[in-house]
């Protein structure tokens, strides 16, 4: 499947009121599923697939990829990435003053010679996300790890961006 | 029942965490079935597959949404949680040689197939 999960997100808005307005248009909590577990069988989704009907599967349409965690910190923001199953080689961060952009591939390696796809929930192809930070990022300081799925990225402002403390001298 | 991964560690679980069908790509070739199932989160200790009466169940548990710092919450796509999903197996797969791995948060079920199922190629003689 060639379709790339393209999605751009721009805040215009620097302050904090507006990032979190910007976050709350693009996400919505995932749904849990609370009640019952599902069961079903490979041979019903082969039926389904065979039958030409939609597997049955939780999905939130119009979703940014990757969903994204922002958190503010002492020294600026770290984001947390969900991206399980993607290498981290495949993976690329750049960050050009407010701005941080996060693109690559997911599963975009084809099935084995011999193999057939009965059933494809996950997520695949190119994607990019562009972020608008809410202060210029000190670039070198950017550091980003990755694991179990999880891609951590932690954003410290720019030195002159930090807030100072200005002694009062009394007269 | 066939535990085809470590047991999952005895850290209690909270009732009221969310619990996550987590997303699945199936393949099958002529050994086995293959069920991709993506569980950001969890690692060999946190997932487990197991296998009763022909019903594969796949969990795992994701216990940080976030950050390692503390630090206020700006934005959430995503949460911390459980996952789990059950599948009836077909009659074809040999339930004893289930096998399951998980790395960067994928965890990959394989299931061959029997022996006497599997497709085989008959030397046609004169």
């Amino acid at each position: 499947m060639g379709s790339a999960l393209y999605k751009v997100d721009k805040q215009l808005n620097r302050t904090k009121k507006g990032v979190l307005a910007m976050l709350e248009l693009m996400i919505g909590p995932r749904s849990p599923w609370t009640i019952f577990d599902e069961l079903e069988s490979l041979q019903d989704n082969m039926n389904r697939l065979l039958a030409g009907q939609e597997p049955r599967v939780e999905r939130r349409a119009g979703a940014a990829y990757p969903p994204l965690n922002v958190y503010s910190t002492a020294d600026g923001l770290t984001l947390v990435a969900e991206m399980p199953g993607v290498d981290p080689q495949d993976v690329e961060i750049s960050v050009d003053g407010d701005e941080l952009a996060l693109r690559g591939k997911v599963n975009s390696a084809a099935p084995a010679a011999g193999e057939t796809v009965l059933r494809r929930e996950r997520p695949a192809g190119e994607f990019q996300r562009t972020l608008q930070l809410p202060f210029r990022a000190h670039a070198a300081g950017v550091k980003a790890t990755f694991k179990n799925g999880l891609l951590n990225i932690a954003v410290p402002r720019s030195p002159e961006e930090k807030p100072r403390k200005i002694a009062i001298t009394a007269e | 029942m066939t535990t085809a991964t470590e047991k999952r560690q005895d850290a209690p679980v909270p009732a009221n965490e969310p619990v996550y069908i987590p997303r699945v790509d199936i393949r099958e070739d002529a050994e086995r079935f293959t069920v991709l199932a993506d569980m950001p989160g969890a690692d060999e200790k946190t997932a487990e597959a197991t296998v009763h009466n022909r019903v594969l169940t796949i969990e795992g548990w994701c216990q940080t949404g976030g950050c390692p710092t503390p630090g206020e919450e700006l934005g959430c796509e995503f949460r911390a949680g459980r996952y789990r999903r059950d599948f009836t197996l077909p009659e074809t797969v040999d339930a004893e040689r289930i096998q399951a791995r998980i790395k960067n948060g994928t965890l990959t079920v394989t299931l061959p197939k029997r022996e006497e199922v599997k497709a085989r190629k008959i030397q046609v003689t004169t």
